[in-house]
């Protein structure tokens, strides 16, 4: 019943069994122990469980895992460079981005894709970008300056 | 393990497939029951978890996202073809689109959200027959044809106005793939508007949708197309409304009445989104803006 698939998690290669049904969120959590990836609403409304699939955020709960064998994901997990905390999370951290943070690990991977990518980060372009996330606590206003404030970091040289 | 979610059915067991050759998809679906045909999943996985669809002995999961023809944007001759798993967010990010078809580019855009486009496609949207679905208002108002394959592997075109049959429902329930979408670029002389109403104003469920496309000489509607979402059991093309306007310069009086005659076209229900006297007012209102958005 279980398939063999290759998955890069985080610049590791890894080889696993998984079942034909199981989410890439569940591989993550159960199979993986990446917790920063989160479960919550299950069919893609929430963006608590964002990661990157090959450079772009998805919804890890609406894919399965055996769909994707030699595809490249990146949790905020892997953002760390050994104990370091990478500029975008220490930004969300200074700008008060967050105040459970529950969804903050999704709405970090998605910030980090539209930074890198360049897309447009005004106010009604980071609002537009985080479209898909939920977060009941802050809002807004300081993930939209978290963001802003990230993007000064790498523009200075501060990332990777 | 099999992780199971507060409030929420577990997935059903599931035998992927994933298939290189279209024969080959085609022969599983001959030759497996019950089986899904998917692409991004992302509506699969949700209505399978709320028991939307059920499968008690398992499923085989057809993923057609391979099959050859089945992905990728072109354009040749005028005509703008879409491969019917494309991703919603390749369409977005389409020059061809974008230059060709921004009636179609902007009603993605706002469509889902930048997680869900990235995974979702295009046939997904139109085979899941939703009267809400997203694509499909655009999609009307530029007479798209679809390429089906049948399931002897036979192709034929359909207008994507006969598609569908009513809510979940439509031409490829019974076995027939959905293998592309085309349309014609859009020329000098054609005006479009599209407007998504929903309960705010990203990632939602359409309230009521309209798209429309007009070929304009000075003031005259020498052509028309006018389409609607959510305000039916399918997404529908309000044909009478367009022969009223066809040919004719497009005066007050007259967009009053095409307005009048798209209410009376629709068929809306009400539901927890909106009324359906809410819908039909707001049909007149969109059909008002289309129209003097053209002149």
């Amino acid at each position: 019943m279980e398939q063999t698939i290759h998955l890069t998690v985080n610049g590791k290669k890894h080889e696993l069994q998984v079942m034909p049904h199981s989410t890439l969120l569940d591989v993550l959590r159960d199979q993986l122990g990446l917790t920063s990836v989160r479960r919550s609403c299950g069919e893609g409304a929430c963006g608590a469980c964002t990661i990157l699939l090959n450079n772009e955020p998805v919804n890890s709960c609406l894919v399965l895992a055996v769909s994707v064998s030699g595809d490249e994901v990146l949790t905020s997990e892997g953002l760390l460079s050994g104990e370091e905390v990478h500029p975008l999370m220490q930004s969300f951290v200074d700008n008060h981005g967050f105040q459970c943070g529950y969804c903050t690990s999704g709405i970090l991977m998605t910030s980090y894709s539209i930074i890198n990518e360049n897309k447009s980060l005004d106010n009604a372009g980071v609002r537009k970008s985080m479209e898909g996330h939920m977060c009941r606590c802050t809002g807004y206003v300081n993930i939209v300056r978290s963001v802003q404030a990230a993007k000064k970091e790498k523009d200075a040289g501060n990332w990777w | 393990m099999q992780s199971s979610y507060i409030g929420a059915r577990v997935m059903p067991q599931i035998v992927y497939h994933r298939p290189a050759e279209t024969e080959d998809a085609l022969a599983l679906m001959r030759g497996s029951d019950p089986w899904a045909v998917v692409a991004g999943c992302t509506d699969f996985i949700p209505a399978v978890r709320k028991g939307a669809w059920t499968y008690p002995d398992g499923v085989n999961v057809i993923d057609i996202r391979d099959l050859p023809g089945f992905r990728g944007i072109t354009l040749e001759q005028e005509k703008v073809r879409i491969g019917a798993a494309t991703r919603l967010s390749d369409i977005v990010n389409s020059r061809i689109i974008e230059h060709s078809a921004p009636l179609l580019s902007e009603a993605v855009q706002w469509m889902a959200s930048l997680q869900v486009r990235n995974t979702a496609t295009l046939g997904g949207n139109l085979c899941t027959a939703s009267p809400a679905a997203d694509t499909a208002p655009p999609l009307l108002a530029l007479q798209a044809e679809l390429e089906i394959v049948d399931r002897d592997g036979g192709s034929s075109e359909i207008p994507l106005s006969s598609f569908f049959s009513g809510p979940g429902k439509s031409e490829c329930g019974s076995g027939k793939l959905l293998k592309s979408v085309s349309f014609p670029a859009q020329q000098e002389n054609d005006r479009t508007y599209w407007r998504k109403m929903g309960v705010r104003q990203a990632f939602t469920i359409s309230v009521i949708t309209i798209a429309a496309k007009a070929g304009m000489k000075d003031r005259t509607c020498t052509d028309a197309c006018l389409a609607f979402g959510s305000v039916a059991p399918t997404p529908m093309r309000a044909v009478k409304t367009e022969e009223l306007i066809r040919g004719k310069e497009l005066t007050p009086e007259l967009i009053e009445q095409a307005a009048d005659l798209a209410q009376q076209e629709i068929s809306p229900i009400s539901d927890l989104r909106a009324s359906a006297q809410y819908r039909r007012e707001m049909a007149g209102v969109l059909t008002k803006r289309a129209f003097k958005g053209m002149l």
